[in-house]
């Protein structure tokens, strides 16, 4: 079953008197273990896409299913602490902890079923991403950009949710962290069986994922 | 629970800000406590105050109303009643709320009071007995057909002289309740008339009053108890009045005693008994007695006098020091809000990517403004606490200077005497010295009630200074987190 359907979705914004539609009778199904991504230019409603299926924003018509529920009957609040984390291009973590205690941080927040004590389980999954404990008991302010997305990819992973949604999660870095991230989520969508669904304006990085989408006239188009 | 850990980590990493607010907070706590231990001390001065004075009131004639009336040709001087006389009663008087022995008795029908006398004096004469007289060569004045002495009726158990040392009582007791209710002729008689005139307790003698229009009336008494009086006359008043000023010329009767005299019920009622005093349980009542006493009757020819004029004298200054400084403690709070306020509502915009990062991992807004309140008010109980040293420093220093001075202005206007009730009671009045002497001694320290009230003062001002960042959260767009970054 898809993790994530979004039904006949619509939504627009009021410009002036009249309302311009950004998604229009959008469809489409999200699996597990696959690796998406989606392109469009600029403008063309990606970041309003990934607001909506993370549950920050409400749609206006249609219906987004998780595991064949109601997001609406979830409660947007809960969905977004219990069943999806998000990556975003930048100021993904609380400037005034360390990288650990940004990760226990949302461990608390989510309280979903992780090993206790919190500090050593984030402590070993920052190290899996290479963060290691000198590092991870920094400041984040102390950290690269290509250290800190690691560190908000590893808080994502934390709460042991299904769905990783991110926007342009590699925009601010160099090609080789870039190349590196990516890795990383097509990591997580093979070995832990995730979905990872990443905006970005970056072909090579489109090139690498299962499923390229392109996001034109409020609809999203398979590629391949 | 982890939002309370952000608070803690969020205060640690941000010194600079956290020192800052610390700073506000400590000045405006020790402005606040300056003033709340201010007032608090001049309100103690006013209890202190009113202690010192006493607990006694005096229900007198308020001959202002009376006057008025009569110039205003509202009341009418013959309607008055016969105010000549020894006994003096007035139905108009009684009516109209004035000191009649009926409005006493109703007025002292009260939880507040602890007891209460009130003295009639009136002149009897006696053909059998001596005199006592101040001139031992001529012995006792034989005033033709007989000796006069001084009657004084008391309605307590024991007469107000007793209570106060002015009499004792030496051998044989008091009239009984019932005594003094049903007006039995029971009768006090002083040592030294009983040893001149060779009476013993249980002896009967009898005497001859004449009150009002009243025909004479001759009227055997049973001595119960025998006295001694401590009241010293001054000899000028009784080489003008005669030897019945003396005090040991003087006879104790019950009040209702009167009825034997020939006083009807309603008239004994309608007496006038400016010469009283009711003494309450305690000082602080005052008011809340006066209060209902306005409230069973209304007390329009007379007054119920607490020696408010030497307390208004005494705490006028002082009271208005401790309004003063009650409003300052609002407008220093009010103003330490809004500083406060402003702060932490600058700084949450530079927070929003935070609560845009804690609302999109799914925390709760109400976590996050607890977060926010709870940041501040840390640091406010810190403050506060810390003002406990400093600010008592500061504020037994201010009071101290400033109750010292009131003290000093009010000394000599006390002294005119004007302060003083003049009622027969008057020696009862406490030295003014005294008063102040017992004053200057109150505490100004801190107390539980000043650190509640700061700790109050503390809590309040950090919720309320974080109204507008908690606003801000509230109202918050968790999409701004993602749409604000991209473009
Ligand atoms: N709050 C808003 N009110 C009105 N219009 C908005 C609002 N937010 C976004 N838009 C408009 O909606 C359109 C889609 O915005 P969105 O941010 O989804 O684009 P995007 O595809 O993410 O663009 P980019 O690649 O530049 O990040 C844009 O034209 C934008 O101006
Ligand atoms: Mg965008």
């Amino acid at each position: 079953m898809s993790i994530l359907n979004l039904e006949h979705v619509s939504y627009g914004y009021i410009d002036g008197n009249k309302k311009r539609m950004i998604l229009s009778d959008l469809s489409y199904q999200f699996e597990r273990g696959k690796f998406y991504t989606v392109l469009g230019p600029s403008g063309s409603g990606k970041t309003t896409l990934l607001a909506i299926a993370g549950g920050l924003e409400k749609t206006q018509e249609g219906k987004l299913l998780f595991d064949g529920k109601n997001i609406n009957d979830i409660g947007l609040g809960r969905y977004r602490k219990k069943y999806l984390s998000f990556v975003f291009q930048q100021f993904n973590l609380i400037p005034y902890l360390t990288a650990v205690e940004n990760v226990v941080n949302v461990m608390e927040i989510t309280d979903n079923k992780v090993p206790k004590p919190y500090k050593e389980t984030a402590l070993n999954l920052l190290n899996q991403f290479g963060i290691v404990k000198s590092k991870a008991e920094r400041s984040i302010l102390k950290l690269s950009g290509g250290e800190q997305q690691r560190v908000a990819i590893a808080r994502g992973l934390a709460t042991n949710v299904d769905l990783i949604l991110a926007d342009e999660p590699s925009g601010n870095l160099d090609t080789a962290t870039e190349k590196e991230i990516i890795k990383i989520f097509r990591s997580l969508a093979k070995d832990y069986n995730k979905c990872v669904i990443v905006v970005t304006h970056s072909e090579g990085v489109s090139s690498l994922s299962d499923i390229q989408l392109e996001l034109k006239d409020g609809k999203l188009i398979e590629r391949r | 629970m982890y939002f309370m850990k952000r608070a803690l980590k969020y205060l640690k990493n941000k010194k600079g800000k956290t020192l800052l607010l610390g700073f506000i907070f400590l000045v405006i706590a020790n402005f606040v406590l300056a003033g709340l231990l201010v007032q608090n001390a001049s309100k103690k001065a006013q209890e202190q105050t009113r202690i010192s004075i006493g607990a006694d009131v005096n229900f007198i004639m308020n001959w202002d109303e009376l006057l008025n009336d009569m110039n205003r040709g509202v009341l009418d001087r013959d309607e008055l009643g016969n105010m000549k006389g020894e006994v003096v009663h007035s139905n108009i008087l009684s009516e109209g709320g004035g000191p009649t022995y009926k409005n006493f008795m109703e007025i002292v029908d009260s939880d507040y009071v602890e007891s209460y006398d009130v003295s009639v004096s009136f002149e009897v004469i006696s053909e059998g007995l001596r005199q006592y007289t101040l001139d031992t060569n001529s012995g006792s004045t034989m005033n033709g057909n007989g000796a006069v002495f001084d009657v004084k009726l008391f309605s307590a158990a024991e007469p107000r002289d007793f209570t106060d040392g002015t009499a004792e009582l030496t051998s044989g007791r008091f009239a009984t309740r019932e005594e003094i209710d049903s007006g039995l002729n029971v009768i006090l008689i002083e040592e030294n008339i009983a040893e001149l005139n060779n009476l013993r307790l249980g002896d009967t003698f009898s005497v001859s009053a004449s009150i009002l229009d009243y025909q004479n009336v001759d009227i055997d008494y049973e001595i119960v108890g025998i006295y001694r009086t401590f009241e010293v006359v001054d000899q000028r008043m009784v080489g003008k009045g005669g030897d019945s000023l003396l005090s040991q010329n003087r006879f104790y009767i019950p009040f209702n005693a009167l009825q034997s005299i020939g006083m009807e019920k309603s008239e004994i009622d309608d007496i006038l008994v400016t010469s009283n005093v009711i003494s309450l349980k305690d000082p602080l009542n005052i008011d809340a007695f006066k209060e209902e006493a306005e409230q069973k009757i209304e007390i329009k020819y007379g007054r119920l006098d607490a020696n408010d004029a030497l307390y208004n004298n005494l705490m006028g200054p002082i009271e208005s020091l401790g309004n003063i400084s009650g409003i300052l403690v609002v407008i220093i709070a009010v103003a330490g809000a809004l500083i406060i306020g402003l702060i932490t509502a600058l700084t949450v915009n530079e927070r929003k990517e935070e609560i845009g990062i804690l609302l999109a991992v799914g925390e709760s807004k109400l976590k996050i403004v607890s977060q926010f309140v709870l940041e501040v008010t840390i640091i406010a109980v810190i403050a506060f606490a810390l003002s406990s040293f400093t600010g008592s420093y500061l504020g037994e220093n201010i009071s101290k200077a400033v109750l010292d001075s009131e003290l000093l202005e009010t000394q000599d206007s006390s002294y005119d005497g004007k302060a003083y009730n003049k009622g027969s009671y008057s020696k009862d009045q406490k030295n003014v010295q005294d008063i102040i002497a017992k004053e200057s001694t109150v505490d100004i320290s801190l107390n539980p009630t000043v650190l509640l009230q700061l700790l109050g003062l503390g809590l309040s001002l950090s919720v309320l200074s974080t109204v507008i960042p908690s606003l801000y959260v509230m109202r918050f767009n968790p999409k701004q987190i993602l749409t604000n970054r991209n473009s």
